[in-house]
């Protein structure tokens, strides 16, 4: 025997642990330590039956827990505070006695805090915990409906089964109906309560300024910045592109808009094409493969120098597509205003001047002064590090001369100073190089971590030529592309893969990809022989009802015992001869017999008989001979 | 000697149905049923069908010890139980065994004895012993009593309680033959001579062996325990009754149900074998109310056999 009271106790506590999951990782520590606790203490106070917070207390905090957090409801941020203050609730609610009605408190509040956490992050693990807490609460929405009859009501283990199983379809069907819905209701560009999160904050941003020596390290960032799916690139390749910054600036470099050309052309390999799904993210750039040809699947603005801006903000999961051609040639026709390229920082330091002049002194020739400039950097033997960094306004010339370690924007800065003074046109370009293969999901993983800078130099004819500092340092094999990030074992990998197609299939999935499923699903119907006209697709939907409403009942067919169809049959042919009075309940098989007077019947209750009143399931031979009796019948 | 438990005691009913006891197969299965259940029978009908007829016939198919006492309103205690008699040679007294230190005993028109008789008999049937000035004495094994009365007549008899009818295993009545079977008996005449020349069919320890044989073969499933409660508690429940089947009465439902399928030669009961015993093992058992007196048990609990499904799967 099971108390109806205890279970729901249970489930109330698993439900409070559900729908924590997606918003551990933004709730403030003491609370979610309230949280936990509260919990087990919540499951002993019920069981006990003893509450430590008086009614009127319990209603206080609840108050102060809101109105606390009601405070921080800024327009920037809404859902976080608000999941904080029905987290308070919840936690009272869960120390404080239950009736029926706190259950069902906690259900509700348990959804709302889930949908809550919907608005701050939609990875996958939001679905599982959804789908675990669908089936919580409809559990516990059927057995509170027995709970409200009764409160001391006990239940035996059977009658327990019988009201989970009906506890658990409800669910399983409801979530096989939401997803035919999901794919089939109409939808909007973006999610309906985007409102609500006017200003969600991106996660990850590229530094719109490239200022080396602001501090003395850089803290490693695990977070994603963007998946990109296709296939896998070489090492050389894997330059993505995002921002090109080409004027300083107070001891930085930012970007402003650039000259005017003549246009470009791309000269190179066949393009190919990434798909690529951006985290969400503060600024409006949209990352391509180095060198881009075009971005589609969002409205955006190409600049000369090719960048791509989308022109909403990116505050949302959605992807794009790119094409581009890596290794190829980026030929400008027409004149490029090279003293836009060649402004070079207003405070250089002696020794840096002293070499540019020096290599200003080795010819006119631009490719000249390139090899140059790339013989030094690989003289001065450089190494890539994030700590132990120089610092201060004079970073750079420490950096080439006396510490001689940094990161990528050391490299760039460097070259685009010592570039500008020797009169070659250069311009930063910041991105990410690397990333992570995931041959399960066939894309790039591409972390924060991986964020890079590299300079594009004006070369002889007019062509723009991707060069990386970095790639100068000693030990650049090692450290560079993979900074902090191990390769990923098989099972990130797989987590990884399953969020993708998370995110893919579901996060995305917005209005234009429903209508190609549409459009999709219709030619190809359309290609099935002649079948063109709507009727039939009316014909084939019955169809497809009727082919699926006789599996069910095949399935229920199965489902009933082989004794059970074994008598229905003999009902049924018994009643076809001798009448419908002949099977009444109160009459055993063989006294049928002996009324209908027949040796068939006589054999059938004999060896069915023999089976089930001794307490046995008919075995396979008595099956046989039992259907070919009712053959006989 | 076949090792077939069954066939010696087929043997006695065949027998007797067929050359002494025409049309009366139903009483003689049930009494076999009783005695291998080892419980006791009532033969409860109207004078002149043959209930001693049939009890003197088994007692002489069944090769047992056999006492018999003819109930009267005089009768007393001792005279069932045996008394000690003072004897002068050997200058001491001395027990003399009564009637109720048999196999079988045949207690004629019990509901004439006084109810201080029939409940010293009604205890030596329960407790299968006596106690006689203090010292108690073992009844011997099989111990059956066939008890007879006639439930029409009302004077100078004592009507069992209910109470000590819930002792008796099977009651059963003995019915008027077959039209056929009458008329041949009409010709022929009584056959009371005929009964004495019956030899023993069956021996004690035949008897016992089909007894062990019941209660280790034939099997009871859930099933069917399920359907004997299912029966007995709607006896409890029903409006008409005052009190419904015991749980002895259960036991003896479920004891005389393997009996009768041990005969049917069956080794595990069918809801057949409980439908069949339902009326002759429970109608006397219970107590209507009332108000309802004068109601037949029998067409209650046919009533509840209707009611209750068989269960089938």
């Amino acid at each position: 025997m099971v108390r109806i009271k205890r279970l729901l106790d249970m489930l109330s506590g698993v439900v409070a642990l559900l729908c924590m999951g997606p918003v551990l990782a933004y709730l403030d520590l003491p609370l979610l330590l309230i949280e936990l606790i509260a919990i087990p203490a919540g499951f002993w106070c019920d069981r006990r039956e003893r509450y430590p917070l008086p009614v009127w207390l319990a209603t206080l905090i609840a108050l102060c827990g809101m109105t606390l957090y009601a405070a921080q409801i800024t327009r920037a941020e809404v859902a976080i505070p608000v999941v904080h203050a029905m987290v308070v609730l919840l936690v009272v609610r869960l120390l404080t006695p239950k009736e029926s009605r706190d259950y069902l408190q906690i259900f509700v509040l348990a959804l709302f805090i889930l949908a809550g956490a919907s608005l701050i992050n939609l990875e996958i693990g939001f679905a599982f915990y959804l789908v675990l807490l669908v089936f919580a609460v409809t559990l516990g929405l059927v057995i509170l409906t027995v709970h409200v009859t009764d409160q001391k009501l006990l239940m035996t283990r059977q009658d327990l089964k019988k009201l989970v199983k009906i506890g658990l379809v409800l669910p399983a069907i409801s979530l096989l109906l939401m997803l035919v819905f999901f794919v089939i209701l109409p939808r909007t560009r973006h999610p309906l309560w985007n409102f609500l999160n006017p200003t969600s904050k991106g996660k990850v941003g590229l530094a719109e300024t490239v200022q080396p020596g602001s501090f003395s390290q850089i803290s490693a960032n695990d977070a994603l910045a963007f998946r990109a799916e296709g296939p896998e690139l070489a090492p050389e390749d894997r330059y993505w592109r995002a921002l090109v910054l080409n004027q300083p600036k107070e001891g930085r470099w930012v970007r402003s808009a650039p000259p005017k050309t003549g246009g470009s052309k791309i000269d190179g390999p066949a393009p190919l094409t990434f798909t690529i799904y951006p985290e969400p993210r503060s600024d409006r750039y949209l990352m391509t493969l180095d060198r881009p040809l075009l971005v589609d699947g969002i409205r955006n603005n190409q600049t000369s120098d090719q960048m791509f801006i989308a022109r909403s903000a990116i505050d949302h999961r959605f992807r794009y597509e790119v094409r581009a051609s890596p290794g190829a040639l980026l030929k400008v026709s027409g004149d490029v205003d090279r003293d836009f390229y060649l402004r070079p920082p207003l405070v250089v330091s002696p020794r840096m001047r002293e070499l540019a002049n020096r290599i200003l002194t080795q010819g006119d020739d631009v490719s000249v002064r390139i090899k140059a400039l790339a013989d030094f950097f690989r003289n001065q033997e450089l190494s890539y590090a994030q700590d132990d960094l120089p610092s201060g306004p004079n970073a750079i010339d420490s950096f080439l001369f006396d510490k001689k370690r940094g990161y990528c924007e050391f490299f760039a800065s460097a070259y685009i100073t010592l570039a500008r003074l020797t009169g070659i046109p250069t311009r930063l370009v910041g991105g990410y190089y690397g990333g992570d293969y995931n041959p399960m999901g066939g894309y790039y993983l591409v972390g924060e971590a991986t964020a890079h800078v590299w300079v594009e130099v004006l070369a002889a004819n007019n062509n723009w030529q991707r060069i990386d500092p970095s790639q100068w340092a000693i030990n650049a094999e090692t450290t560079l592309g993979r900074r902090d990030r191990e390769q990923l074992n098989p099972f990130r990998q797989l987590v990884d893969s399953l969020n993708y197609y998370w995110v893919q299939a579901v996060v995305v999935f917005d209005l234009k990809q429903q209508i190609s499923i549409f459009r999709d699903t219709r030619a190809k119907l359309s290609n099935l022989g002649s079948v063109q006209t709507p009727e039939h697709l009316g014909k084939m939907i019955v169809a497809l009802f009727l082919g699926t409403g006789l599996v069910v009942c095949a399935f229920a067919l199965r489902r009933k015992p082989k004794e059970v169809r074994l008598l229905g049959e003999l009902r049924k042919k018994l009643e076809q001869r001798y009448g419908e009075e002949v099977f009444p309940p109160g009459s055993g098989l063989a006294e049928i017999a002996e009324q209908v007077d027949s040796d068939v019947c006589r054999e059938f209750a004999r060896i069915y008989y023999g089976a089930i009143f001794r307490d046995r399931s008919l075995s396979a031979q008595e099956f046989s001979q039992l259907k070919n009796l009712l053959k006989e019948l | 000697m076949s090792n077939d438990p069954r066939l010696p005691v087929l043997n006695v009913i065949d027998t007797l149905a067929d050359h002494y006891l025409k049309g009366k197969v139903q009483a003689i299965k049930l009494a076999m049923m009783s005695l291998l259940s080892g419980g006791h029978l009532l033969l409860e009908d109207i004078p002149g069908l043959g209930k001693t007829t049939l009890a003197l016939a088994l007692a002489h198919a069944l090769g047992l010890s056999f006492g018999r006492i003819q109930c009267t309103s005089d009768l007393l205690p001792s005279d069932i139980t045996g008394l000690s008699i003072y004897d002068r040679n050997e200058n001491q007294f001395k027990f003399i065994e009564g009637p109720v230190f048999n196999n079988l005993l045949l207690a004629d028109e019990i509901n004439r004895a006084m109810p201080k008789t029939q409940s010293a008999l009604l205890e030596a049937m329960e407790e299968h012993r006596v106690t006689i000035e203090g010292k108690t004495y073992r009844l011997p094994d099989p111990f059956i009593v066939i008890a007879t009365q006639n439930p029409v007549e009302q004077v100078g008899t004592y009507p069992l309680p209910e109470s000590q009818l819930d002792r008796f295993l099977i009651t059963t009545g003995i019915g008027y033959p077959p039209e056929s079977m009458e008329k041949t008996i009409i010709q022929t005449g009584s056959i009371r001579e005929g009964i004495r020349e019956i030899k023993p069919l069956i021996s004690r320890e035949e008897l016992l062996r089909a007894r062990q044989a019941i209660r280790d073969e034939v099997q009871l499933s859930d099933k069917i325990t399920e359907y004997i409660y299912r029966l007995v508690v709607a006896t409890r429940e029903h409006p008409m009754l005052l009190a419904g089947i015991s749980t002895r009465g259960a036991i003896s439902l479920a004891d005389t149900a393997r009996s009768h399928a041990f005969l049917d030669g069956r080794d595990h009961v069918i809801p057949e074998d409980v439908k069949a015993l339902y009326l002759p093992v429970c109608a006397h058992r219970l107590i209507l109310r009332p108000e309802n007196e004068t109601l037949d048990r029998k067409e209650i609990l046919l009533s509840l056999l209707d009611e209750n499904p068989v269960p089938l799967v």
